[in-house]
This record gives C-alpha cells, structure tokens and sequence, in this order.
C-alpha cells in the first residue's frame, strides 16, 4: 500500500481560512435558529383521532391547575390551613394565583337560579330522595333539626333562607358540584376535607408546565414553602402536572450531569491511549461539534424550530461524527488519509440516505430528527474530509493498542466456520427474544417523576378524588341541544352519575321530563305534605306561614322555565359552564366530565363510548391520548424502519456494486440489531419510540463499522480506530445507564447493548464476507507498524 | 339539607363578612363627628374589655323570639377573645386559632374553613382584637346617621343579597371605645338584635378564661 502524498502547507492554510469562514457561517446560523421546548410540537397532526383528542384537550387548557395540600403534623389544624393562606402572595410572584372566589352576591344570585328553576333542574331521583324528607315522622325530624341550627346564637340567616326553600331541594342539585371534591369547606380559596386534618389551596398557573423554567421556580418556590411550613409543624405537598414535569426536567438534569461527564472523561482517556496526542483528540472532535451545528443550522435554513427534546438526539450524531473524526485523524496522523476518503465518504452516504427515510415523515419529531442528522452528517463529513488535514500533522507512530486489537483481528479472521458457528450460536439463542418484545402501552412508564410525588398523587386521589377531570364524554353540534342530548344519553346507559353539565344544564327534553316528574311528584304528594307541615311546624311551635314562599313553590307547575346558559351569568357556575360547553365555528361543544380514578375503568371508557353508537358522543382521555399517541408513532416508525432499511440496501449496493462487500457491510448491523432487540425482549424491556430510534443509530454506526472493515487491505490499520470508535460511543451511551430517569437509561441500555452486538457482529462476519487479507500480507503486518 | 344548609351559611359568613368590613368603610359619616380614624384610635387604649350583651332573635318561622345573653371579653396581652353565649356556647379565638365549647364545656371539633359561619365569628373575633376593620363598600350602601350620631346603616347594594339582608345597623357607643347595639333585619322581618351593656376597661381577667369555659 503507497502512502498518500505529503501535505500541502499553502492548500491547507487555504482550507483552513476557508473553515474558518465556514464554520463562522454555519455558528451564525444556527445562532439564529428558534428554539422550543414546545412538545405538542413534535405530536403527529396527520392522525384524526390523536389530532381530536389533542385539540380538545388544548382547548380545555385543564392541566394549569396546582393543588397544594396541607396537614398538621404536629401543629394544629388551623396551622395547616393558615400556612396555606399565607403561601398565596409568595406564589402570586411566581405565577400562580387563587381561583376565582365567588363573591356573596354572585352566590345569592346562584340561590335564586337554583329555586326559580327547580323544577328542571331536580330529577325523578332526586325527588325520591326529597320525597324521603317528607315521611310522617323524618318531617318532623327534619324540621327540628332546622329550628335547631336557626336557633343557635352564631347562626342569623338559616331561617331567612329556609323560608325560600325550606326541603333544601336545590341543595340535592348541588350535590353534581359536591361529588367532583370531597371538600366541604371553602373560605379564602382553602378548601376543607371533611376529615377537619386535611385542606387544599388549589391555583390557577398562568404558564404551562411545559415551560421549564417558570416551572423550575414554581417548584423551588413551593420546595421552600414546604421546608418552611415542616419547620412549623405542618406537611405541605404539591400536587399537578407542574410536579410531574419538574420532576422529569430535574431528572433529565441531574443524569445528564452525572453522566456527561463521567462520559467525556472515558472518552478522553480511550481517545488519548490511542492516541498519545492531545491535539490529535481535540481534532477528532471537531467534526462532532461542527456536526451538531450544522445540524441546528439546517433546521434554521429550512425555516423549522429546533425542539430541545431532540438536541438530545445531538448526542448520538455526535458518536457517529466522531467516528468520522477518530477515522479521519487516524489517517492523517498515520499519513495514510488517502485510503480513508472513499469508505469515509461512503459511510457518510449510507447514513444520509438511512436518516433521509425519515424525512417524509408525517410525525414532525421523525420529519425534524432526519432534516437535523442530514444536515448535521454532511457538516461533520466535510469537515472531517478537508477540515482535519489542515489542522492534524502526519506523526506515524505504533499503535498502542496493536497488543490487544490486532491478535483479536487475527482470531476472528482465522477460523471462517468458527466464526459463522459463534455468530449462528448467538442468533439462534437471542433472536427467540424478539418474540418477547412489547411496544410500551402505558406512557406512565416513561414518566420519570419520583416514587415520592407518585405516592403524593395516589394518596390525594384517595382523599380527595381528581383534582381536576381527565376524562370527558364529548360532543359537538350544530345546535347545544344536539350535542347535550346524546351526552346525557350515554351517560345514562354508561350508568355515570350527573356531572354538572346533565344537572346544571340539561337538554330540552331533559327539562321536560324533569318538569312532568315534578308535576306528578307535587300532584301526588303536596297535598298531603302541606297538612302535614302546618301540623309538625305546630308541634314545634314554628309558624307555617313563614314558609309560604316554599309551599307556594312545591306544587305542580304549567310551564316552568326552562333554563339556559345566560341563566347562569354571574352566578359561581358560569364559569364552570363556561369551560364546558363552548362554541367554535358555530358549533357547540359539550364536554361532560367523568371522575374516574379506576384506572381500567378510564382505559376501558373510549371503547365502551364508541360501543354504544351515539353519535357524535365520543370520550377524551388523557390515558386514550398517550395510548394512541404510541400506537400512531408505532406505526410510523415500522414503515420508517423498513424504509432507512431499503434505503440502506440501496444506497450500499449503488455505491459497492459488488455482492460480498455488499453482503459484509448490511449483514453485521443487521445480524447485531436482531442481537440487540432479541437480547432487549429476553430482559423483558418495553420498546418506546426513543429506543426504536435509537435502534437506527445502532444500524448506522454498524455499517461504519462494517464500512471501514470491509477493505480487507486495511483492516489491520483500521482495525483500532474502529475499536475505538464502539468503545467510544459505549463509554459515552453507557454512562446513561447509571441514568434515574427511565427514558434516559433505556437509551443508555438501547445503545450499549447495541453498540457491543455492533462490534462483535462486524468481527465476526465481516473478515468472513468481505473475505481475508492476502495472505503475503499477514507476515508484512509485523513490519508496519500501523499508525495512529 | 347539608348541601342547602351549607350553601346558607357561606351566605351568612359572606354578609356577616360585609358586616364586618363594613365597619371599616371610609368614613362616609360626617369626618367631624364620626371618622374609622377616630373609631380605631378608640379602640387602641384598652389592654383588656369585658361587654356583657343580649341578643334577640325574632325570627318569622318560629312563634317566639330567642334570647341569649352572654359576654365579650378581650385580653390583647394574651392576644385572646372569648365570646360567651352563656348556657349555649362559648368561643374563644386565641393565638389566631378557634375553639369552639357546647354548653356542657365538651369541646367541639372546628376544622378550619369547614364552617363558615365559624369563619366569619373568628373573622370578627380577630377585628375586635387589632382594631382593623376591612372595608367593603362595593356591597353596601353605607348611610350615616342623618344627625350625626355614631351610627352607622349599611344597605345591600344588590336586590339579590336583599332578598337575604334588608339592612344592618350599628351604632356605636358616644365614645366609640365599643358597638353599642347591632340590628340585623333580613327579608320577611328575621331580626336579630344585640345590645351591648357598658364596657369593663382594663379589668382583671384570669387568663385561664381564654383557655376553657
């Protein structure tokens, strides 16, 4: 084998300007690129079930809501509930402010709402509860109880409201509102629970827990709120999606802190011992670094935001770049770069051509992830190809790590049949584990919020129910009436109690049928119940006649009125309704909430809607959103994963055009992917669409691998730098392993094990396929001394 | 009935809330005779009180009026009220907390924000201890005394809260060192009345009566 020609200084300082302006160039660039962390961004839109889920789900914006729960420990119960008083101002700072508060007169306004339309509002079920009231002898218990309570010293209006309504039949319509909290109490934006231990100050945030750093200083805030309230006696613990979030941010934060690192540190040292050069490890990294921008800069250049979640992606374009950095350097210092242009730029085509096939996608985090690896694949090969002969000198010395790397090059190249066996052995053992392997079902699992603030979560439900619904039967119509209607229905044949849309605000023949069962109910009972009122109110020495508006009210109405959404204006309700029932484009839009905390329940809800055939009744689930969510990326990326697979085995065949090298260069990624997933499967792992992507980056430092391995000629020179170049990339991916945040390890589990089956594949099959060394060139291997 | 019970007294602890805040509106009255100013600076100089009262319920649903007599006292040293309906209950707002005792002396649980009515007498408890009155006028139409006694008539401003309180008045003793009657009326004539005797200024009160009955 020639050496390649010496250096030109003069072309190099020529290539090294031009970089430098080039380089300049493409930092501007990316420098002027949008960056967000907006995830909804990065949703498929292109699948109308996820995409209506989605928007309804935006549209009711229910996740701005905190809860932050208090209890004495200690202290007294009235400490607990003064700490959260006081909490408001401090957290009015950071964005998070008390509901709204209805005032005394809107609440008197809802009273006369209530009583002027009790008999559309009360159903046949409630009147049979009233009914209860109105036995011979609960009558006059009931009224001793109520001539009790007015007769106390610190009570002054129950008397004065009792006149009005005097059974309390409007309070039975309150009990919708009742069944969604369990508090009992609510004074000052403090919620009581009718254990008297526990209260709740819930919060309207101004900002989405998406946004990271409002979030951050919401929860550090509250953190010093609960440390503080701890001192005092008192448990405070937050509870909402801002938690969750932090929690995962936090998570993300402290892994990558503890892993990047410990990361870059082995990297350094790998690099160095096989190296010798601090220039030389330097040198290798620039392609990575200029990658990564390019990267961004392409985004910028096609006009697209950069999302943050994916430049976590970046981490593993930087293993490939660096690959060709180590190969490149390598070259260059051994004086032997010629060699290395033709499988540099073939590796870089195949993985242009692989990542290309996710280009089209209809999810924007795909279509976006193949733009940035594109573009930033190019930027790292150019550079790599004219920007490192500039900067690495030719310093040909022994390759440190020959000792270890070339007796294992000679081992696998020695025995074809051996080989073939080892590697028919490991399928034949691993490849039964693909049987075993599950797309994830339940997003859960990737959430990384601590076991803590799960507990948190699991004891407040059981205490307080929902803080606020995830669930909704939906339906939308050209009219309200359409849309009430056959929500109320399928409620009703789903067996789910009254939310406060069936009971507040009930379709037209809803009314009607509640007016007819109120009209029967009085015409059957009211004579009877006014005789015996005027009797028990003697017995107890209360005058009926006070109670003439109440008497006048109880009896069978013509044509009550029916009520309506502008009834409830100004009243503590409307703005409850108002969340519920909007108008988009002139069509109405009923959400009916659904408490649920069974969580087979929640799952089986969309299924047992859809069953029932009432159109246009479906459910919202944030549980049905995360499923279909995975099943809509699951499809996408099996069509993805069989395209960058024929765009690999095309864009191999066009370049090689030769059948064994061809074979040498797909047939270890593929053989070391079935490795990794079968072996993946037998551990009982659940793939997320992070690990199937991560599995293409897997097949694509596989056919570098294979790549450079396959020129038989230069294997025992490049049999280090590809070494390196696995090792490299496990020391990087394997730090992630020690990850807390589950995504974070999975990744770091995906791509070790990948990598290593990556290595031992190209070992193993490619001396096999591509076919050995000549054999007067194995004695030869002793005199040169390979360089690095 | 709880619901309908419960939705009343967050009515009753949102108007006696206006009561109180009320009293602190700006002083609409003639500023020369009747100020908050004057009202509050009164308030200052005492270290305790004791006011012996009577309340009057005439309700319209039952035939006779119920009548409870009790006391207020105040120990702003200790930083306690105690309000005494006697033989019916006593309360006593100390260290921001309130008991609640039934007529045996068994004290009752009271969780919080989980009566309102309970609410709005700590509320209230509290103005008497500090001196600070609130205000809220947006609710009430606050009228002074045409002549220029330290009276005050508060009148809801919207035909809803009439339907529950028709007015309220208060007048305050000359020297304005405490309330001298108080006349709630509500709709269908329901009044309830308390009638405040002279106030016991810096009189020895045993602590022990703001930790039990």
């Amino acid at each position: 084998m020639s050496a390649s020609p010496p250096v030109n200084p003069r072309s190099h300082r020529w290539h090294l300007l031009g970089w430098s302006l080039g380089a300049l160039l493409i930092i501007v660039v990316a420098s002027r690129a949008r960056f967000t962390s907006d995830l909804q961004a990065l949703l498929p839109d292109n699948d109308p079930e996820l995409n209506r889920i989605l928007v309804f789900l935006n549209g009711h914006s229910a996740s701005h809501m905190i809860a932050i729960e208090g209890w004495a420990e200690g202290a007294t119960s009235d400490d607990a509930r003064k700490c959260l008083l006081d909490l408001t101002p401090t957290l009015n700072a950071v964005g998070a402010k008390l509901l709204p508060q209805p005032s005394p007169g809107s609440m008197v306004h809802l009273i006369d709402v209530l009583e002027t339309h009790l008999p559309v509002l009360i159903t046949e079920s409630q009147l049979d509860e009233v009914g209860k009231r109105m036995g011979p002898e609960a009558l006059q218990d009931y009224l001793k109880a109520l001539k009790e309570r007015a007769t106390r010293p610190e009570d002054q209006f129950t008397a004065t409201a009792s006149r009005m309504d005097v059974l309390a039949i409007g309070g039975s319509a309150m009990q919708a509102l009742a069944a969604q909290v369990a508090g009992t109490g609510f004074a000052d934006g403090v919620v009581s629970h009718p254990d008297g231990k526990h209260f709740l100050l819930p919060m309207d945030v101004s900002f989405d827990p998406g946004n990271v750093y409002l979030t951050a200083k919401l929860m550090m805030t509250l953190d010093a709120a609960a440390k503080a309230a701890r001192d005092k006696g008192v448990h405070l613990e937050v509870i909402g999606a801002y938690r969750h979030f932090n929690d995962n941010m936090t998570s993300l934060s402290k892994d990558f802190i503890s892993t990047i690192p410990l990361g870059i540190g082995l990297i350094i040292a790998l690099l160095y011992s096989l190296t010798r050069s601090w220039r030389a490890v330097v040198a290798m990294h620039v392609p990575a670094l200029l990658g990564v921008a390019g990267a961004v800069a392409t985004l910028a250049l096609v006009g697209k935001n950069v999302p943050l979640p994916l430049i976590g992606f970046a981490a593993t374009l930087l293993g490939v770049a660096v690959d060709y950095g180590i190969q490149m350097t390598a070259a260059l210092r051994s004086g032997e770069h010629r060699h290395i242009h033709a499988p540099l730029l073939r590796s870089c085509l195949i993985s242009v051509c692989a990542f290309s096939a996710l280009v089209p996608s209809p999810v924007p985090a795909l279509h976006v992830l193949g733009i940035m690896v594109v573009g930033g694949l190019v930027v790292a090969y150019l550079s790599a190809r004219w920007l490192l002969p500039a900067v690495v000198t030719m310093e040909p010395m022994l390759d440190p790590w020959r000792r270890v790397t070339v007796p294992i090059l000679h081992w696998c190249e020695k025995s074809a049949g051996r080989n073939l066996l080892v590697v028919a052995v490991l399928t034949l053992c691993l490849a039964p584990g693909l049987a075993h392997l599950r797309m994830i079902n339940d997003v859960q699992k990737m959430d990384g919020s601590l076991p803590s603030t799960r507990e948190a979560l699991d004891r407040f439900m059981e205490r307080w129910g929902t803080l606020e619904s995830s669930n909704f039967l939906v339906a939308s119509a050209d009219t309200l009436d359409h849309a009430l209607e056959p929500v109320a229905q399928a409620r009703r044949r789903l067996g789910l109690p009254l939310s406060s849309i069936e009971q507040f605000l009930p379709s037209d023949e809803e009314q009607t049928r509640r007016s007819q069962a109120w009209n029967r109910f009085w015409s059957a009972k009211g004579d009877d119940f006014r005789t015996r009122f005027t009797a028990d109110c003697s017995v107890l020495k209360m005058r009926a006649v006070a109670f003439s508006a109440s008497l006048d009210r109880y009896r069978p109405v013509d044509d009550p009125p029916h009520i309506t959404m502008a009834d409830w204006k100004d009243t503590p309700l409307e703005l409850l309704l108002s969340k519920l029932v909007t108008r988009n484009a002139g069509a109405w839009q009923v959400a009916s909430p659904v408490d649920l905390i069974d969580r087979d329940a929640i799952e089986k809800l969309p299924q047992r809607v859809s069953d029932l055939k009432l159109e246009p009744v479906w459910a919202a689930t944030r549980r049905h959103f995360a499923a279909r969510l995975v099943e809509v990326l699951k499809g996408d990326l099996g069509k993805r994963a069989l395209a960058i697979s024929l765009a690999i085995i095309v864009a191999v065949v066009l370049l090689v055009r030769r059948s064994r090298p061809s074979l040498a260069m797909l047939l270890p990624p593929a053989i070391a992917l079935v490795w990794t997933f079968g072996v993946l499967g037998w551990m009982g792992e659940e793939l997320t669409p992070f690990t199937v992507i991560v599995g293409a980056f897997v097949g694509g430092i596989g056919i570098d691998c294979a790549v450079f391995l396959t020129q038989p000629e230069d294997r025992e020179r490049l049999i280090s730098p590809v070494i390196a170049c696995i090792a490299t990339a496990i020391c990087g991916t394997g730090a992630m392993l020690v990850a807390h945040h589950p995504l974070l390890s999975g990744v770091g589990q995906t791509l070790s094990i990948g990598m290593s089956t990556c290595l031992i594949a190209c070992l193993l099959l490619t001396p096999v396929v591509a076919g050995r060394r000549a054999a007067e060139q194995r004695p030869a291997d002793a005199l040169r001394p390979p360089a690095v | 009935m709880r619901q309908f019970v419960s939705a009343m007294l967050m009515i009753t602890c949102c108007v006696a809330g206006c009561w109180v805040a009320a009293s602190a509106a700006d002083p609409v009255v003639n500023p020369k005779l009747f100020t908050l100013d004057k009202l509050e600076e009164a308030g200052k100089h005492f270290r305790t009180m004791r006011v012996a009262f009577t309340q009057e319920k005439h309700l319209a649903i039952l035939d006779e009026p119920v009548i409870n007599k009790g006391v207020l006292e105040i120990n702003r040293d200790l930083g306690a009220v105690r309000w005494e309906f006697t033989g019916r209950s006593v309360l006593i707002f100390k260290d921001d907390k309130l008991r609640r005792f039934g007529a045996e002396g068994k004290e009752e649980t009271v969780a919080g924000g989980k009566d309102p009515s309970i609410q709005t007498m700590a509320t209230q408890m509290r103005s008497f201890l500090d001196g600070k009155w609130g205000g809220m006028q947006e609710l009430f139409v606050i009228t002074p005394d045409p002549d220029g006694a330290p009276e005050l008539t508060f009148t809801p401003r919207s035909q809803d809260l009439k339907k529950y309180l028709t007015k309220l008045v208060i007048r305050f003793r000359d020297d304005l060192s405490a309330p001298q009657s108080m006349l709630m009326i509500a709709n269908g004539d329901d009044r309830t009345e308390y009638r405040f005797e002279r106030p016991e200024v810096d009189i020895e009160i045993p602590s022990a009566r703001f930790s039990k009955p």
